[in-house]
């Protein structure tokens, strides 16, 4: 670390300072405030740029324009009127899906959510955050806010404060105990519709179940609610492990659950932390084989017109 | 001074100030205020970082003694023995801004930064009331505190402080120290 007069703006430091800034501003309103509301997702938009900068800040950069790139490695580019620009929200709402593990498809659906309302309370005349219950909201706000302060080495406490993040955590159990009760009384719904369908229908839904949940549509698991075999559908987690051998590539990639759907009942349960709660969170292996043709995506005609054709300057 | 500062390490030049600075007493009347001279003049400075408004301050700084002034002693506290529980429950929350906007940019800065311990009571201040709070805390504990005193008695004494870790200060000036010269230059590195 040597001596630097100011922080690069698009810094880790930087940002979680930012976020830190305005979690105190959104703090100082009550829960029934719009303005609570508001702040938060400034400070969730912040926090997620400051958990892909802890990467590289490059990784904030709009990719569009390489002078960006150049600013964001420390260079000032030598260009006349230049403004760096970052990446929208949107982009890096997925960078962070891909990034880090624990940022499930529910914590980004939520945070597109919460931060289109932001936009919606900035660009038009509708009121997005006025009279809305925090309940709604805050509980899984807080898990999303824990898992970044997480990837990039900080706590609740230090974003939010010692009281507030006593508060938060209470507000998470919750959460996960909320999502228990309300996937187990739906699995336990099905149970019983299940149960009085007669035997010779629950035998064919059954072996219906075993042709339709193919390997190649998601991952095979067990029904919770009758015990025929269903799907888990799921998102990349980390990167892919890619092995060669004679007979082509295989790349086998980790996979977070994040949806379930049982064809024979009809059960379905949407999100991690459910799918959690039911003893379906956990993450399976997606196998895929290639020949190398398909993976290097190689044009047969053109290789071979290279090698038959060669460039040639004076031609006989 | 240069030819022993580069063998002790990388020296570091700010764009603003020629590479050795020559220190002298100087009547706060005939400053201006972003000096310590300016603030106050013949009087004890306070024990601060060099630089501590910059995001980055400067790691090292090496006085050198041309004129030596006997009564006048270069005071240091480690920011070891400032940081307590109670100071460190506060660090991570608390945002101090410089004085002035730097390069036309205004900074959160943080006192603890990764190695950095970072104080100055005029050039940076406090953005929030947690660093309000931790201002009073520090000041009190600076006080409490008993510094080490170094006298840099005889021509060519040098003294290297690591600017991250120990605030240092100034003792006051009488009449009779009027003369005092010291040089000054600064590192991002130095060999051990």
């Amino acid at each position: 670390m040597n001596a630097t007069r100011t922080a690069h703006e698009w810094s880790k430091d930087a940002f979680f300072s930012k976020a830190q800034r305005y979690a105190e501003t959104m703090l100082e309103k009550d829960h029934s405030n719009w303005e609570f509301g508001f702040w938060s997702a400034l400070t969730l938009e912040i926090l997620v740029r400051a958990s892909i900068s802890n990467i590289s800040p490059v990784l904030v950069a709009d990719g569009k324009d390489w002078n960006n790139i150049l600013y964001a490695v420390g260079t000032d580019p030598n260009q006349q009127k230049f403004s760096p620009k970052s990446a929208d929200i949107s982009d890096l709402l997925k960078r962070a899906e891909n990034l880090f593990s624990s940022f499930t498809r529910e914590m980004l659906n939520f945070s597109v959510a919460h931060i289109n309302k932001r936009n919606s309370e900035l660009h038009s005349g509708a009121l997005p955050f006025e009279g809305v219950g925090s309940s709604s909201w805050l509980p899984i706000y807080y898990s999303v806010c824990k898992v970044l302060v997480g990837e990039i080495g900080e706590t609740l406490e230090s974003l939010l404060g010692n009281e507030v993040a006593k508060e938060a955590e209470f507000h998470i159990v919750a959460l996960e105990d909320e999502s228990a009760k309300s996937v187990k009384g739906t699995i336990n719904a099905h149970k019983t519709i299940w149960g009085e369908k007669p035997d010779e229908e629950r035998i064919t839904l059954t072996k219906q179940a075993e042709i339709l949940s193919t390997k190649h549509d998601g991952h095979r698991a067990n029904c919770p609610a009758c015990n025929s075999v269903a799907l888990v559908q799921g998102g990349s987690t980390g990167a892919p492990k890619t092995t060669v051998k004679d007979d082509g590539i295989t790349e086998k990639q980790t996979m977070l659950p994040s949806s379930f759907e049982c064809v024979a009942c009809g059960l379905k349960i949407s999100g991690y932390s459910k799918l959690v709660a039911c003893g379906l969170g956990n993450t399976y292996i997606s196998t895929n084989h290639y020949d190398a043709i398909e993976y290097f995506e190689i044009n047969i005609e053109e290789e071979m017109g290279n090698m038959m054709y060669e460039d040639n300057n004076d031609p006989f | 001074m240069l030819e022993v500062a580069k063998d002790l390490g990388e020296v570091y030049k700010v764009s603003t100030m020629p590479l050795v600075q020559t220190l002298t007493p100087r009547l706060r009347k005939n400053e201006h205020k972003n000096t310590y001279s300016g603030n106050y003049g013949l009087n004890e400075f306070p024990f601060h970082t060099d630089l501590a408004h910059w995001y980055v301050p400067p790691r090292y700084l090496l006085l050198r003694c041309i004129c030596p002034a006997r009564n006048v002693s270069t005071k240091l506290i480690d920011s070891h023995e400032v940081i307590n529980r109670e100071v460190r429950d506060l660090l991570n929350r608390a945002h101090f801004r410089p004085r002035k906007r730097l390069d036309g940019k205004a900074n959160i800065l943080k006192v603890l930064h990764g190695e950095l311990f970072r104080w100055d009571s005029i050039f940076i201040e406090p953005a929030n009331n947690v660093a309000d709070l931790l201002k009073k805390i520090i000041e009190k504990r600076l006080n409490n505190i008993q510094p080490k005193g170094i006298y840099l008695a005889n021509t060519g004494d040098c003294l290297l402080i690591d600017n991250w870790r120990m605030l240092h200060g100034r003792g006051c000036i009488d009449s009779k120290s009027m003369d005092r010269k010291i040089e000054r230059i600064y590192f991002n590195e130095v060999k051990f």
